[in-house]
């Protein structure tokens, strides 16, 4: 009988210990840019209100030399990290191997090391912004809104000229052409994600140059766009988190990467044990982890009829019967 | 007693500056004792943390003796930042090229970061000499330059296309230089470029013609010494070690390949350190290895205590301002107070 109890409780208590209390958010940016890291932030958020686990964060400020101090530290504390780890993927796969019983989750890019310790979420990016081209696609050609001039010109201002961000380019243009084969799409590389004032500045040139609507890729820096729409009369779209309250009237629609619910959902997947080490989750339209945000920001710019037909082809990209091509580098 | 004195008036100063931040703490709403604690415990606790603290300091010994060099020479270089970059950026792609067994690349990578380093600082020091040009403004202006130029070079030319950020591709796994019980061995090699700049600033004739160019230059060129070749050779010799500095960093770094951002604020960082330690060799090495523990512990308060990465920030500044500040003060408080003793004496 003591036997029996005393394996009832050694049973209990791993079962409590395995569960995981403590969870870090590891970024090699900062928060406040109201798009990326805001989005994931909030995920982490919503983890120690709905499971009253402890939570950290560690900001890197985009300072290379925090890089693997930060993920030491988030290692030394937490059980569960979860890492935005753009330009440091090699601090990850050595400090993994460091601390390979803790759970390495690293979101937007996809990180493997040998040993299967780093789990990856890697967004089908092109999705959504094939969804973003298809809108501004139809902008442009709608001569009769507001603001919009003849000419068949679509903008985009990336943060970095990058892998990620390529991806999202090439899905852009693959939905303009989806929509008018005519539609030319310019693109200007910024080289920051944290400096608005620059972001509005390439904004400014686009606009200039007969853009009716550009697409922000640029965390903070594409902040910049939002204003120039605003200043210029002209629309704009956001990226990441929903930004469509953020300039009422510019901002058409979002180009939702849902890196908060995607943190929520692998967190839960750990909690029923259904998470898998060393796998690539890809998460896109079909998931409901990228998309646009429609709201009654949209409705005030655009009618109905159009909406509607936006919707329509996001099922369809959602069910397969668009095929939205990847990027190869 | 002469070496007695300034190192009671740095540990006063310390104690007074982590005593002015602690009011900032509260301001905050945190504990200085929690802060602190996690300050310790992460740049100095354990042996992880302390080899750790001299791992982020090696870079920063390095620029620090490159600007310490120029300063006391009256030597105005501030392009640290380029020249690392341009050490960064040449041992990075050479890294990768290069084949050669690695007892021999090491090195030779890290000595052919120093002289990218040191070329760049010789722009400046051609411009000085030809044409007269301030290298208090030509080395500033350089660091936009190389800043730039090494960026396009890693976005385009030299990208690693697999890489998620601008990035050369990975060095040669041979060339990776490893570590004594988790201490690099970059921290080692920064620890014997100390004793050479000592030896060189102290024990060389052209080191003393350089301090004697920083008390006075107008006097060290009627005592007969070559001024323009003396600033030649120190734009050179600190170029050469802020470019080792970069080498070094990707050599032995965690990196091993030059990415966009990769000199973070070292080169900054150095002209500080120098400026902290009053442009003394030894001191350098000291202030160095203080602003390695508190980088290195500024990223275990933000995670102990949860205050925002600006705040540690705000507070690493606030060290180092009431660090500098209370020292001088202090020094010519205890001047004045022994300059009344001696004139009560004489007085009576």
């Amino acid at each position: 009988m003591k036997k029996f109890l005393f394996l009832v409780v050694l049973l209990l208590s791993t079962l409590l210990l395995a569960k995981p209390s403590r969870v870090a958010y590891v970024i090699n940016g900062s928060l406040g840019d109201q798009s990326f890291y805001d989005s994931g932030y909030a995920g982490i958020k919503k983890l120690e209100e709905d499971f009253k686990v402890q939570t950290r964060v560690i900001e890197c400020n985009f300072d290379p030399s925090l890089y693997y101090p930060s993920l030491v530290t988030a290692a030394q504390w937490a059980d569960v990290i979860f890492v935005i780890s753009y330009g440091f993927e090699e601090e990850l796969k050595q400090v993994a191997m460091k601390f390979p019983n803790k759970i390495w989750v690293n979101i937007d890019t996809v990180v493997q090391d040998e040993k299967g310790i780093i789990s990856s979420v890697d967004y089908r990016e092109e999705e959504g912004a094939f969804l973003a081209g298809v809108v501004a696609a139809m902008v442009t050609t709608m001569t009769d809104l507001a603001g919009i001039n003849p000419q068949k010109i679509i903008g985009a201002v990336g943060g970095d000229d990058d892998i990620v961000i390529r991806s999202f380019v090439y899905g852009y243009e693959q939905g303009a052409k989806y929509i008018d084969p005519e539609v030319q799409v310019k693109v200007i590389y910024v080289g920051t994600w944290d400096d608005p004032a620059k972001g509005k500045q390439a904004a400014l040139q686009l606009y200039a140059e007969g853009a009716d609507v550009v697409f922000q890729i640029a965390a903070l820096t594409g902040f910049g766009v939002l204003q120039a729409a605003k200043e210029v009369g002209k629309y704009a779209i956001g990226v990441d988190s929903n930004q469509n309250p953020l300039v009422p009237g510019r901002v058409i629609t979002s180009d939702l990467k849902e890196v908060g619910k995607s943190i929520y959902t692998v967190f839960k997947m750990i909690l029923d044990g259904t998470f898998e080490r060393g796998k690539v989750y890809s998460f896109g339209v079909k998931e409901g982890m990228v998309g646009l945000a429609i709201d009654e920001y949209t409705r005030k710019i655009l009618p109905e009829s159009v909406i509607e037909k936006i919707i329509d082809i996001q099922n369809k990209v959602a069910s397969g019967e668009i095929k939205v091509e990847p990027y190869r580098p | 007693m002469n070496h007695v004195r300034p190192i009671l008036q740095t540990i006063l100063a310390i104690v007074f500056a982590f005593l002015v931040a602690a009011i900032f703490i509260l301001l905050h709403r945190s504990s200085p004792f929690e802060v602190y604690g996690a300050l310790y415990q992460y740049g100095l606790g354990s042996w992880f943390s302390f080899s750790n603290t001299l791992n982020a300091a090696f870079p920063l010994i390095l620029t620090g003796l490159s600007a310490s060099i120029a300063f006391m020479s009256g030597v105005v270089n501030l392009g640290q930042h380029g020249q690392f970059l341009w050490g960064a950026l040449v041992c990075a792609v050479l890294g990768v090229y290069l084949r050669l067994p690695s007892w021999l690349a090491v090195p030779l990578l890290a000595i052919l970061g120093g002289l990218a380093g040191a070329a760049w600082a010789g722009l400046a020091a051609f411009f000085k000499r030809r044409y007269r040009m301030d290298e208090f403004i030509s080395t500033l202006m350089l660091n936009f330059l190389a800043e730039y130029m090494t960026l396009y070079l890693a976005t385009y030319p030299f990208l690693d296309p697999k890489a998620y950020v601008p990035a050369t591709r990975l060095i040669r796994p041979e060339y990776f230089m490893t570590g004594v019980f988790g201490v690099n061995v970059a921290f080692f090699v920064a620890f014997f470029m100390v004793f050479l700049c000592w030896w060189f600033a102290w024990r060389t004739w052209q080191g003393y013609e350089a301090r004697m160019m920083g008390y006075n230059k107008l006097f060290a060129t009627v005592g007969g010494c070559d001024v323009e070749s003396d600033t030649t050779l120190i734009l050179l010799f600190s170029g050469f070690l802020s470019g080792l500095a970069g080498a070094l960093l990707i050599l032995n770094g965690t990196q091993h390949r030059f990415t966009k951002g990769i000199g973070a604020n070292f080169g900054w960082d150095g002209v500080m350190i120098a400026i902290m330690a009053n442009n003394g060799v030894f001191q350098t090495f000291f202030y160095a290895l203080f602003m390695g523990f508190l980088k290195n512990g500024a990223v275990g308060m933000e995670f102990e205590t949860s205050v925002p990465s600006e705040f540690v920030m705000f507070l690493q500044s606030i060290i180092v301002l009431t660090l500098v500040g209370t020292r001088s003060g202090i020094a010519s408080l205890t001047d004045w107070l022994r300059a009344k003793r001696e004139l009560g004496k004489l007085v009576k």
